[in-house]
């Protein structure tokens, strides 16, 4: 198969549900590597990865998937054999075991060969260690165990856009470290959109980060420029104070004020934590 | 605007002492002026606002009562009961609709072939009904419902009941089409012992698969009476309808020794 | 490990039927339906070893009950199927995949053929058997093959059902009415639309078969259009409306020439 050339490209993009602007007017060119969505919960987040996903189509604007155009038929077909996409609530044949349901997956995506198709299946079920529970039942898996199956079906013929929608919602920290090595190893770097509200997968994993908030982008930059955004608004004090947007006790008895500084304060270096809590709740845009 | 809300005007108003025409100039020009409707909020004193509030969040905030929860109210059913009933899944239109159909179906199909396949597909709605209702594919909150206090025994009795009761509903008006009286009465014995052997093998084994024995048991118990006996429907007629309340008495001692596996949930 | 996909569109289809027929062929619905199936042959072998009045004409209909009801059964097994999306939320998830909606209904109806040939070898082996015990006629090899298509014209209404009524309880209730709807005792020409009927010359037989399988194109056309109208549709529609007018036109002509009241 062919690998297309091309971004993902979003111009003007914008999407109505009934009176909620879900998305608003949304520019954007995402391009190989790991990039981070965050956002809080209602962003437009699951809304902007449905239309990459081609599942939905926008009310205004255009979109380009690896230099395609999804709202014509031919094109979304090509687009959709290079696609891999895992949703926040994945559903699946919960009769089938892992192996049958995941190889179902690979039949859709047009792998029609079978021997490729079933070596196909045993890579991707050993990228994400689920190679010992292959033919279990999924209604006996546990819900770590089945976002894990969700995001192999969704590795499935080396996709060149991936896009993972809250994949390490519910996976044990050493599964989402695990993860973190999987994203990062992808062959052939693929565009890779992760929707997430861990940020330290963000800081960890992402070259860049996009911060949805109420269907806008209010940042767009790298984890470092993010960070520098709270630079200098984020202190350490024994007290708590009553002037800062959000301040709350540490393990150490100390209080983290983000915002004003209470008295006795001592300035401290920014996460992509306070970035955020900044970003989307202070109504503030800023971009790279 | 000229007009406005005097002082005297809001405090006959909210004693009841003032006309109606009067009243209704008050409530008309309070949606529209700002500064007025606070004179009213000041007028009202702070307990009788928070009651009057109350009431208004309360009734706004009241999840929409389905019909058969009004209709159940009439029998004197509490609310939270007939809630619980009118949450049963298999009380649902298509399910309802589907076994509407089958016996209309079987009721017209009466004359040419007679009443037993409308006396043998009867008993079993509630059988299937009541796998539908319960057991964990199906019922979404079923883990949660076992964990509370209302769960286990008394809610199955609940659902259970609630589902034989919509099963005999729906069957009473195909069974009209049966020629003879007796054929309308004679499947309802068979329908309460059916379903009371469906939840006692149900605490032995999931409930999917006790449905089904059941329903087996039930066809090939009817098959070969039918077979080997001499008068025709001899399965529901004079002798078998006092097996039938045997059955039906002995079933409900069972359920009753085997409530506590209610408590837990049978199988994954 | 380089990407391998993109099989042309016509080899996912195949790829599908074999995948979900052998799903089919496990499914605890078809089972049930050939249990029921040896139930009907029991009753005729076990007639057919003990009692020498056993004829084929007289005591085989056990056997075609039987088989009927395996049919219907498999009608539901491919309704279940088809309903799997539905059933477990997959339907958005695998809208993002390439195959599309008329490619997976061409890939269920392959599967069909499998508890179709299946059954229909089994039916086979049992008419030889019976062959062996009572004299059987040769007309029954015409009806070894109506079975088959039987089974293909009852999948395709599991398949329509599945795609316009997506309700886990609208097969059952076809199932039953299936059962309740009968032509009737008395004889007329058009009980030949009934696609239990059973033809007494081979030429009428076969253009029942004819007719059946005119029936599941029709069927599985009807099923497409839910999710495109194309000319490929159009054209099937149309050969199969053809195919059913033709066969049900020359088997009430065939059914009118013999002995009984005609057209009512």
């Amino acid at each position: 198969m062919t690998t297309l050339s091309g971004n993902v490209e979003l111009v003007g993009v914008g999407k109505r549900y009934g009176s909620v602007q879900a998305l608003g007017q949304i520019n954007l060119t995402v391009e190989r590597g790991i990039t981070g969505l965050l956002g809080p919960n209602g962003a437009g987040k699951t809304t902007m990865l449905r239309m990459m996903a081609t599942v939905l189509a926008p009310d205004t604007g255009s979109i380009a998937l690896l230099g395609r155009d999804p709202s014509r038929a031919e094109d979304r077909v090509e687009i959709r054999r290079r696609l891999g996409y895992m949703p926040q609530e994945p559903g699946f044949y919960r009769n089938f075991t892992v192996f049958e349901f995941v190889d179902y997956v690979a039949v859709l995506k047009q792998v029609t060969d079978r021997k490729q198709r079933h070596d196909q299946v045993r890579e991707v079920l050993g990228m994400v260690e689920l190679t010992s529970v292959a033919h279990r039942k999924i209604r006996t898996l546990s819900g770590g165990l089945r976002r894990r199956l969700a995001l192999a079906q969704a590795l499935l013929d080396h996709p060149e856009m991936l896009l993972l929608d809250e994949p390490t919602a519910g996976l044990d920290p050493e599964q989402r470290l695990r993860f973190r090595e999987v994203v990062s190893q992808l062959p052939k770097r693929p565009i890779v959109l992760l929707s997430t509200h861990q940020t330290e997968d963000v800081a960890a994993l992402c070259e860049r980060v996009i911060v949805l908030v109420e269907g806008n982008i209010r940042f767009d930059g790298t984890p470092e420029a993010m960070s520098g955004i709270a630079q200098g608004r984020v202190w350490i004090a024994p007290d708590p104070g009553d002037d800062a947007m959000l301040s709350w006790r540490t393990g150490d008895g100390k209080y983290r004020h983000v915002g004003k500084p209470p008295p006795h304060a001592a300035l401290v270096e920014p996460t992509i934590d306070d970035a955020y809590l900044l970003l989307a709740g202070d109504g503030v845009g800023i971009s790279r | 605007m000229t007009w406005h809300v005097s002082q005297e005007m809001m405090a006959s108003y909210r004693d009841n002492a003032s006309s109606d025409a009067a009243s209704h100039s008050l409530e008309l020009h309070l949606i529209e002026c700002e500064p007025c409707r606070r004179i009213a909020y000041e007028a009202v004193d702070p307990d009788r606002r928070d009651r009057i509030w109350a009431g208004i969040t309360e009734r706004v905030d009241t999840p929409r009562s389905r019909w058969i929860e009004r209709a159940l109210r009439p029998f004197g059913v509490p609310t939270h009961i007939a809630r619980l009933i009118a949450m049963t899944p298999s009380v649902q239109p298509s399910w309802l609709v589907a076994v509407a159909i089958i016996l209309a179906l079987a009721a017209l199909a009466a004359p040419n072939l007679g009443p037993i396949p409308f006396l043998v597909v009867a008993p079993l709605v509630p059988v299937v009904g009541v796998a539908i209702a319960f057991g964990h594919p199906i019922d979404p909150v079923h883990e949660i419902g076992v964990a509370s206090p209302t769960g286990g025994f008394r809610l199955v009795l609940i659902r259970a009941s609630a589902v034989l009761m919509a099963s005999i509903a729906i069957s009473v008006v195909p069974a009209l089409f049966l020629r003879e009286f007796r054929w309308m009465v004679v499947w309802l014995l068979p329908a309460l012992a059916c379903t009371l052997l469906v939840l006692v093998i149900s605490t032995f084994t999931h409930l999917s698969t006790a449905a089904v024995v059941v329903s087996l048991l039930w066809v090939a118990g009817v098959t070969a009476t039918e077979l080997a006996a001499s008068t025709p429907v001899a399965s529901f007629v004079g002798l078998a309808q006092l097996i039938f309340a045997g059955a039906v008495l002995g079933l409900l001692t069972l359920l009753l020794l085997r409530r506590t596996s209610f408590e837990r949930i049978v199988g994954r | 490990m380089t990407s391998i996909s993109s099989g042309p569109a016509r080899g996912v289809a195949v790829a599908l039927a074999r995948v979900d027929g052998r799903h089919l062929l496990k499914s605890p619905l078809f089972l049930a339906g050939l249990g029921v199936a040896m139930l009907g042959t029991a009753v005729f072998v076990l007639g057919a070893l003990t009692d020498d009045a056993t004829t084929w004409s007289n005591d085989a209909w056990t056997i075609g009950a039987g088989f009927i009801l395996a049919a219907v059964f498999a009608m539901l097994a491919v309704n279940r199927t088809s309903l799997r999306d539905h059933r477990e939320h997959t339907d958005e998830q695998h809208g993002s995949l390439p195959t599309n909606q008329t490619q997976r209904l061409a890939g269920m109806f392959g599967a069909v053929l499998w508890p179709a040939t299946v059954s229909t070898l089994l039916l086979g082996v049992v008419v030889v058997f019976a062959s062996t015990q009572v004299d059987v006629p040769a007309i029954t090899i015409v009806n070894v093959l109506h079975n088959a298509a039987l089974f293909l014209m009852l999948g395709a209404v599991g398949l329509a059902l599945a795609a316009w009524v997506p309700s886990s309880f609208a097969a059952p209730v076809v199932a039953f009415a299936l059962y309740f709807i009968h032509p009737g005792e008395t004889p007329a020409a058009w009980h030949v639309i009934w696609p239990f009927a059973t033809l007494g010359t081979v030429g009428l037989a076969m253009w029942h078969i004819l007719y059946l399988l005119g029936l599941a194109l029709l069927l599985l056309a009807t099923a497409a259009t839910r999710w495109e109208r194309g000319r490929g549709q159009a054209i099937v529609f149309l050969g199969s409306a053809a195919t059913v007018a033709t066969s049900l036109t020359v088997l009430i002509n065939g059914a009118c020439s013999q002995a009984g009241p005609c057209l009512l």
